[in-house]
């Protein structure tokens, strides 16, 4: 059993795995949509150029996460170079359980006070 | 924009596909095409926003996470491959099993090619050696290039924050300070920056600790923190309330200050320091992060007064945080609107100005660039001819090898396999040598950030690290495939039948090789050349520099700083101290004079402040009088031995209860005097000021070089403290003999009059003025050793072709000497040969140098980037030693035994 065999314990997420798979959660995108969504979402701080974001489709692809789109939004903006992913089911449950992790996570940091608004020094 | 500007470069393009088809198989075929859009997708948005970010920067970024990937993907296959064996599972995908193939050959190769690299110590040692140099010098350089120039500056969104300045209408006009006037015009009137900040420098003594201290920091204004990203590390920054006339004393403190003399104590928060003899209360610990301007030691909040301010006086540094969805050019040209609007509306103090702005990060890099950016030039370079040598060894060795490889083909090998194998070969060499080139960069680096400490910003963030190591695997991994390939070349020829002709000296590689050889050699030469000439062109301007006059005479003069501060000391005071303390210190044995001065000159920068003459002059109506301003102690003329050309110095008789005088420059009187006699008028700040108060010019004396060597004298106004008190000062003590004797006597003078006054900051005039002269001194002294390597290798290459061009001709040779050819012209026809390549770079050289040199001229000074002689010396210096150097192969074959060649047929 090698450590990184991730269909025996996906969870947690690496946060770049999370941010991907959630970016695929409103439904198909390609490659740079992805990209963009995940650097929005993360307000820059995960950053993904073409080597670091296939690697991560290529993975989360062969774990079933992820599955390459059958449907093409608008025949229009389509463009033949490029291929949308969509999430599996599995892939949405793990998406799913890592973020009830998280909310959890939070929640405990919550009632232990270490969330507040922050203050308006300066 | 036109369709061009949507696809990347070539170069970007071609480099991009070569590191996809580093991926493993799988992976390439299966994103290859999709990864290239992604990058053209990038491409196209960050030239849709150019924004702050450099396109160096954009390159790095992407071509870095391509690389580092690809390293990743063969990790992951293998991998991959590895838990499908162990699973034994037996529906493995197609891809995978191409990459455990391919893995294959790889590993067959590699094996292939460590064995012959250990049965070949000579060669290998001599090819890691250059390689290591080679990519040593480049990795070195680069990883100050990747520290100083490439790294984002270490606050949130770096890329947003801008420098922006008032520029002056004079000829000699540079973006320069902002009057606060303007500043909060500035504010006012421009929404594009999510905020302006200002600051001055802030230089205040610290006492209630065991001796009193100097530090240095800035005075800024409100929203400074919130600009840098905040990350205190403990408290807060100033309030609005703060930053206000009146407001309550506080002061941040810098992490360096807080650990040197709080001992990083947590609860210093609250607590107060005597800055001027006034309580200040610490209300914040800055982040370690937080240093700009360079080297401040601590904040206060700037209160600036607008009621008591004139627009004409310039002294602020005015920092911005574009917002967002903002370029710089839209933020640029608004920050211009806004100073025409002022300029029409206060003609008088703003007319012709105008405003202009600047990454920080360009302005924090200043001069550093073109510097760096020659250096890395220099550097690759000095790898290509290591790569050439190394070729050209290869080239050798391959032809040598000539009957393995015919017997390869023979027994079916294809030419691509062959290829592999040679490229494999310089690969495991290419590797070896690069990481011979870490180590020597990983010392190189250290060595660089001491000497360069000072001389370069940023210093402190140069070092190995991920992208260094990053740039030297790259470099290693081209170096190895152009090292394989360019013989595979010359190799791939070989034919089937080849194998049987035991002639090798017959084989159709032969000729080939021989040129590509000497198109090598020619190339190496070339560069060699270009690294001369451009290092000669440094050491003329150096040497230039070294004896420009700065207008003073540096030797036996020490200076240091005093402080008088303001609180505790007023107007009449201050002249007290000043009398008492020049005629103590006067008086000392072995001191020849002494004076004072603010501000020093190649210490502190200035600012011009405009300037009313009375009787005005007729040259005066053209351009506003506007000069530097000096205040001086009597004997500082004397003291830095500055020519005295018209009228008197300034003297210890001009007190405040006598009328108040000027010396001026020689500049100024040029400019705004022109021809009439510069004494007895007068000059004034205040054009509505009393009669009184106006000062008259007494004396005209030698411009000063007051900011840097390079720059021309500019109008200086020096008036005497003595009458317009400056608590702020440095003195400058000229002695017999050695100077720094002395400095004991005048601090214990300086105590003697009050315990509470620092003496910091004591410095040879020689040291100022040497220090000046560091940039241009360490970069000199690289590309000098660069050119030096550069030649030594090319001269090595030079010897080592020749060599076997005249092993190889040894035949014909002994034929010509048995047929009667006399020894001399065997001489001469051998150095000719040898010297045709030489020749051939040499001029190929030449006009590669007259290209590339235009990127010194910023550098150069008096001397010009065409400058003849920096192009003959090198190149007959470089042609002599060739020769030279020929003449050894030369000679061999000029004493070959004819009998003994025509025996070995």
């Amino acid at each position: 059993m090698t450590s990184n065999d991730l269909n025996s314990s996906p969870l947690p997420l690496n946060p770049r795995v999370f941010t991907i798979l959630l970016a695929l959660a409103d439904g198909s995108a390609h490659g740079y949509q992805i990209k963009k969504a995940v650097e929005e979402r993360s307000g820059g701080t995960i950053r993904l150029d073409a080597g670091s974001l296939y690697r991560s489709i290529a993975k989360l692809a062969d774990e079933g996460l992820i599955a390459e789109s059958g449907e093409r939004p608008d025949p229009t903006m389509d463009d033949t170079r490029r291929r949308y992913y969509c999430l599996t089911e599995p892939g949405r449950g793990v998406l799913a359980a890592e973020a009830r992790r998280l909310a959890h996570l939070v929640e405990f940091a919550r009632s232990r006070n270490l969330i507040e608004e922050p203050k308006a020094a300066r | 924009m036109t369709p061009l500007d949507t696809v990347p470069p070539w170069p970007a393009r071609w480099l991009h596909s070569l590191i996809v088809h580093g991926y493993p198989r799988s992976v390439r075929t299966r994103f290859g095409r999709e990864m290239r859009q992604l990058f053209f997708d990038s491409y196209r948005e960050f030239r849709r926003s150019p924004r702050v970010h450099t396109s160096t920067r954009f390159y790095a970024r992407a071509f870095w996470d391509l690389a580092v990937n690809a390293v990743n993907a063969w990790l992951d296959s293998m991998r991959s491959a590895k838990a499908t064996r162990t699973r034994k599972t037996f529906k493995h995908h197609n891809a995978q099993h191409r990459v455990t193939e391919q893995l294959g050959t790889l590993h067959n190769a590699v094996r292939y090619a460590l064995r012959v690299v250990s049965k070949t110590p000579g060669f290998t040692f001599v090819v890691l050696l250059t390689l290591g140099l080679g990519i040593g010098t480049s990795t070195a350089i680069y990883s100050v290039v990747d520290g100083v120039l490439l790294a984002a500056l270490p606050y949130p969104n770096a890329d947003r924050l801008v420098v922006a300045r008032e520029r002056s209408p004079l000829p000699e006009g540079r973006p320069g300070w902002v009057s606060p006037l303007t500043f909060r015009d500035w504010q006012e009137r421009t929404e594009l920056f999510e905020d302006l900040v200002a600051w001055r420098l802030y230089l205040v003594t610290m006492t209630g600790g065991d001796s009193p201290e100097r530090l240095q920091g800035h005075v800024v204004s409100v929203g400074y923190f919130r600009m840098m990203g905040g990350g205190m590390t403990l408290g807060r920054g100033f309030t609005a309330d703060e930053d206000r006339v009146g407001g309550e004393k506080v002061v941040v403190i810098s992490h360096g200050l807080w650990q040197r003399r709080f001992a990083s104590d947590s609860t210093v928060i609250g607590t107060s320091m005597i800055l001027d003899g006034v309580p200040h209360t610490i209300v914040g610990v800055a982040g370690k992060h937080i240093d700009y301007p360079e080297g401040g030691e601590l904040w206060a909040p700037i209160a600036l007064d607008y009621e008591r301010e004139f627009r004409s006086f310039r002294y602020l540094g005015v920092l911005g945080r574009l917002a967002d969805d903002v370029t710089l050019a839209d933020a640029g040209a608004d920050l211009e609107r806004v100073a025409r609007e002022i300029a029409t509306e206060f003609p008088q103090s703003n007319g012709g100005w105008s405003a202009a702005i600047e990454p920080l990060q360009s302005q924090v890099v200043g001069n550093a660039r073109p510097v760096l950016v020659g250096l890395m030039v220099a550097a690759a370079m000095l790898l290509l001819i290591a790569v050439g040598n190394v070729t050209n060894l290869f080239i050798a060795r391959t032809v040598g090898r000539h009957t393995e490889v015919a017997v390869r083909r023979a027994l079916g090998a294809s030419r691509a396999s062959l290829i592999h194998l040679f490229v494999a070969e310089a690969l495991v060499l290419s590797i070896l040598g690069g990481a011979v080139g870490v180590a020597a960069a990983t010392w190189g680096t250290r060595i660089l950030q001491v000497t360069a400490r000072g001389r370069l910003p940023r210093v402190q963030e140069i070092g190995v690290d991920g992208h260094v190591l990053t740039f030297a695997v790259v470099v290693s991994l081209l170096v190895g495939i152009v090292v394989g390939v360019i013989p595979a070349f010359a190799a791939g020829r070989t034919r089937k039948g080849d194998a049987f002709r035991f002639d090798h000296r017959s084989a159709i590689g032969q000729k080939r090789a021989n040129r590509l050889r000497e198109v090598v050699l020619t190339v190496q030469v070339a560069l060699a050349i270009t690294l001369l000439v451009g290092a000669s062109l440094l050491v003329e301007s150096l040497r230039n520099l070294t004896r420009v006059d700065p207008g003073f005479s540096s030797d036996d003069v020490i200076t240091m700083e005093l402080d008088l501060p303001n609180s505790t000391y007023d107007s009449g005071r201050q002249i007290a101290f000043f009398n008492e303390v020049l005629n103590k210190i006067g008086a000392v044995p072995g001191v020849e004079a002494v004076g004072t001065i603010h501000p020093m000159p190649m210490v502190l920068g200035s600012t011009t402040i405009p300037f009313t003459i009375s009787p005005a002059v007729g040259s005066a109506e053209a351009v506003m009088p506007a000069a530097h301003v000096r205040v001086v102690g009597p004997g500082y003329f004397e003291t830095m031995r500055i020519p005295l050309l018209t009228g008197r110095y300034l003297e210890s008789g001009d007190r405040d209860d006598t009328q108040p005088v000027a010396v001026i420059s020689q500049t100024f009187a040029d400019r705004f005097l022109g021809n009439v006699n510069p004494l007895g008028h007068r000059v004034s700040t205040d054009p509505e000021a009393e009669e009184e108060s106006w000062f008259t010019i007494v004396g005209v004396v030698g411009d000063v070089k007051f900011r840097s060597l390079k720059d021309d004298g500019e109008p200086e106004v020096y008036t005497s403290v003595l009458q317009t008190s400056y608590g702020h000062t440095r003195l400058v003590v000229r002695t017999r003999g050695a100077p720094t004797q002395i400095t004991p006597q005048v601090a214990n003078i300086i105590h003697g009059l009050d315990p509470d006054l620092p003496v910091a900051d004591v410095r040879t005039v020689e040291a100022i003025v040497t220090e000046r002269l560091g940039p241009a001194r360490l970069n000199t002294a690289l590309v000098s050793v660069f050119a030096t390597t550069a030649a030594f290798l090319a001269l090595v290459g030079v010897l080592g072709v020749l060599t076997i061009l005249v092993g190889r001709r040894m035949r014909e040779i002994g034929i010509r000497v048995a047929l009667g050819a006399q020894r001399q012209r065997v001489l001469r026809f051998v150095v000719i040969l040898g010297l045709r390549p030489v020749v051939a770079g040499l001029l190929l050289g030449i006009v590669v140098s007259l290209g590339l040199t235009r990127l010194l001229a910023s550098q150069l000074y008096g001397v010009s980037a065409l400058d003849p002689w920096a192009y003959v010396v090198p190149s007959l210096a470089f042609l002599l030693t060739a020769g030279t150097v020929c003449r050894w192969p030369a000679r061999r074959a000029s004493r070959v035994d004819p009998a003994s060649v025509l025996r070995e047929e």
